[in-house]
Order: C-alpha cells, then structure tokens, then sequence
C-alpha cells in the first residue's frame, strides 16, 4: 500500500511541476543558442541577457514552488476537505506522512539536479563536465560533506516543522491558520534553544575550542564540533516533529 | 445475526461542546438502519468516530471487535456529506485510485453506473457541478463489494425528484448481506427502506429500535414516530 501511496504522490506533485524544469531547460537551451548566435551577430547579445535574466528567474520560482506545493499538497490532501479520502484509506497514518515527506524531498533533489543541468546547458563549453568533476574531487572534503548533510537535514527539519505545526494548528476548531503559524513559531523557538544546550554541551567538553581559535587545529575542531551539533539537533527536532505530525494527525484530527 | 459495530459510553467534545454524550450503540449484521436527527444533532461525529475520523474522547468504538484502523477502513464504504475529491483529477483517474486502494472495488460496476447517470469518465472533476460530483461520489462509494456502508445525508443536497432514484441506486448497488447505515434529516424519504432506526437530539441516543416496531406503534409512519418520540425531549 505505501508503494501506491507514493506512486500517486509522485504523479499529483510531478504533474505541477514537470511544467516548471520544462521552462527552465528550455530557457536554458534558448540562452546557449542566444549566446552562440551573440559570438556572430552582436544584436543578440541583449537578448542573451534578458533569456540569461528570466532564466534566473525560472529558477528561483522552482525552488520556492517545490517547497510551496510540498506544504500545499499535505495541507490540502490531509487537512482540508480531501483529507476525507486520504485518512478513509485502508494505510497507516505513518504510511501517508512519510509518502508526502519523501515525495517533497525527491522532487527537491529532481529540482536541484535540474538547476544543475541547466546551468551546464546555459554555459555549456567543451571540457566543462571534466571541470565540474575536478571541482567536486578538489572540494570533496569531510568539512564540505558535512555542510551537505546540514543543508539536507536543515531543509527536511523546516518541512517537517511546518507540517507538524499545520497538523497542530488545525486539530483546534477555530482559526486553524492562524494557530499553525503560532505552533510554528513555538517550534522554531524550540530547535534555537536546542542549539544553544548543543553548543553549551559542547563548550563543556571542548572550552577551548571557543578561545583558542587562532590555532588552525583547534580552529578545524570548533568548525566540526558545531557542524554536529547542528546536526544532532536537526535530527532531533526533525524526528519529534515528524513524530508530532503522525500523532496529531491519528488522535486529533479535526476536518471540520 | 452477528454485530459488527459497537460504542460503548462513547463521549466526543469539541473543546467545551459536547457532540456526543455516552453514546451505547450495537449495530447488527446485514440490517439497513437509519441514523436519524435534526441538523446539529451528532450524526456526523458518530458517522465520523465509526470512520476513525476522529478519536471518541471517551468510550470506545468497535468494529468487529477492534479500534478503527486500516482493517475497518477495507470493510466499510464510506460517503461524506461534503465534497472530497480532487478536483485536478479526471473520474477516470479517481476510478483508478480507488481500485488502487481498495481491494473490494469493482471497476466495471462504477463504469456501469456512471454510464447510466450520462457521467462522463473522461470528464475532470472540477469542471462538474455540485450535484454531479456528489453522483460520482456516490458511484464511487456503492462500487465497493464492501461489508458496512455508510451514507452521510447522501440525498440532503439532491432535489425530490431525483431522491428516489439515488435511494434506488443506493438500494441495487450495496452488496447482499452487508450492513447500511444512512444519516438523514429527511426521514420520510427513506422510512420505507429502513430495517431499524437510531433516533439521536443533542448528542444523545434517544431510541434503538426495530423500523416494523415503530410503524406499528406510530400508525405506520416512522416520521410520526420521530415527530412524537421528540415532542416528549
């Protein structure tokens, strides 16, 4: 059942965002030709720069509305007037959290490839896919991999707490909305304050690590003992959050 | 005959609204029973508990013995009052979803069905009207081979005229033997099909009883039943 759960997820996001990466390898194509036809013909420098400038553009609006129809599809399909199909369907209320979460990360990884592809497109020249293989060997060290895994966990950690903070907010039987932005802001507080005993935590074991920062060793130690106490907590927060959501959504569900 | 619902001191609050108020209910096997009270009178939120919808804030309901969950939610069929599906989605593509998820769906008795109400498969549901997409609703919920369906003012919203003719394709459709409960305010309309009746006023169950029981005590009518029984409330 959670396979067809997530079948269906993946086809309902995809087919609001297919449209978008279209847009934006399109865009991206055109302003390669704009370019190539500029080397020849000057007038199509300008044109270059408006294709190069909506291009941007397309990309930002992605990014936002991958993480804008994540939240909306949840909300929509779990806490409004759907979520009398979704919560009469013979699965577990874990089973359609967890499909809605990694359907919103999926498409986020999809879009961030993408992006990637189309800035290869956009400033395509011969070499540059031995460049971008070079760029990541000369920048894949541990401190760089554990700057990706904060971005991921921080990213899932965010999602994670507005679906909660929506499940919270709409479980009272007046000013749903107005409630989740509360409980959100609640659960922001929350994972400051867990930040700060993280870091105090760490400050206890390594003092040094906080003064002694001109020596180079000590200076590396404070980068990776902060960077896993970042993520200690996101992992924390985004577990009690995820948690949190499936409760809210098994014992206090109101749709009404 | 077997039960296959029941609440035992079933209470349901809305933070200081009390919905439900002990509630003891035994629904049987294979009856047709009508859940019937005015507006507000806690047909949904039972209708809902028996989904597991909502969480009973206290007592418990059973079906067949167990906390609702995801073995209730494969036997029984259920129509909300409101309008649920998507509207970015085709009935097809809604056709396919429910075969998806319910192992009881019978795909061609929707296709049937829709064909003889002039519904369009092809059709996207937000390009239908109110009335339409309460019709596919309904097909979708009565092409379950389901044990227990129930029907949350399934003709609240549809004119006179076409109530018997939803009453009759309610009534061809379920599968023999199961159980069906239909909430409504509109009790003549559906008093002839009734097995048994639950009156419910104010969260309370105010009588259980046999549909034959009553007609003959009331002078045949369950609307004079229900007239009298709540003159005295």
């Amino acid at each position: 059942m959670f396979s067809k759960l997530l079948k269906n997820d993946l086809s309902q996001m995809g087919s609001r965002i297919y449209p978008l990466y279209l847009i934006i390898l399109g865009l991206a194509f055109f302003a390669k030709a704009m370019n190539i036809l500029s080397t020849h013909i000057g007038a199509f420098q300008m044109i270059y720069g408006f294709t190069v400038m909506a291009w941007v553009c397309s990309i930002i609006i992605c990014l936002v509305y991958t993480f804008f129809v994540a939240i909306q599809i949840f909300y929509r399909k779990n806490l409004r007037d759907e979520g009398y199909l979704t919560h009469t369907l013979p699965v577990t209320k874990t089973s359609i959290v967890s499909s809605m979460f990694i359907t919103a990360i999926i498409y986020t990884i999809i879009t961030v490839l993408i992006i990637m592809l189309s800035v290869m497109i956009t400033f395509y020249t011969p070499g540059i896919f031995h460049d971008f293989y070079n760029a990541i060997q000369t920048t894949w060290n541990s401190l760089n991999i554990l700057t990706v895994i904060i971005m991921v966990l921080s990213y899932m950690q965010l999602l994670s707490s507005i679906y909660c903070a929506l499940s919270i907010g709409h479980s009272f039987s007046s000013n749903k909305l107005a409630y989740s932005v509360v409980f959100w802001v609640v659960i922001y507080v929350i994972s400051q304050i867990l930040n700060v005993i993280g870091i105090l935590i760490l400050a206890s074991i390594q003092p040094e690590i906080f003064y002694e920062t001109y020596n180079e060793q000590i200076g590396m130690n404070f980068a990776y003992g902060t960077f896993i106490t970042s993520i200690i907590t996101n992992s924390i927060m985004l577990t009690g959050t995820y948690i949190t959501t499936i409760m809210m959504l098994k014992h206090r569900l109101n749709l009404e | 005959m077997s039960t296959i619902i029941t609440c035992e001191h079933v209470n349901k609050e809305y933070g200081k609204k009390k919905a439900l108020k002990d509630v003891n209910l035994s629904i049987e096997n294979g009856r047709i029973i009508g859940l019937l009270g005015s507006n507000g009178s806690g047909k949904t939120t039972l209708i809902k508990l028996i989904n597991g919808l909502l969480v009973p804030t206290s007592g418990e309901v059973l079906i067949l013995g167990s906390k609702p969950g995801v073995e209730s939610k494969k036997i029984i069929s259920y129509l909300p009052e409101r309008t649920y599906l998507p509207n970015n989605e085709t009935i097809e593509q809604v056709i396919q979803y429910f075969s998806d998820f319910y192992f009881n769906f019978n795909v061609e008795k929707a296709y049937q069905l829709l064909e003889k109400l002039k519904i369009n498969p092809k059709d996207k549901l937000s390009t239908l009207s109110k009335g339409t997409k309460e019709k596919v609703q309904l097909v979708l919920v009565m092409s379950r081979e389901a044990d227990v369906y129930i029907l949350d003012e399934p003709i609240g919203g549809v004119d006179p005229v076409a109530r018997d003719y939803i009453l009759s394709l309610i009534l061809d459709n379920f599968k023999e033997g199961a159980t069906l409960i239909i909430s409504t305010h509109l009790i003549a309309d559906i008093e002839k099909i009734l097995d048994d009746v639950i009156f419910i006023h104010e969260g309370k169950i105010i009588l259980q009883s046999s549909a034959d029981e009553l007609r003959m005590q009331y002078k045949g009518s369950i609307e004079n039943a229900f007239k009298e029984v709540f003159k005295n409330v």
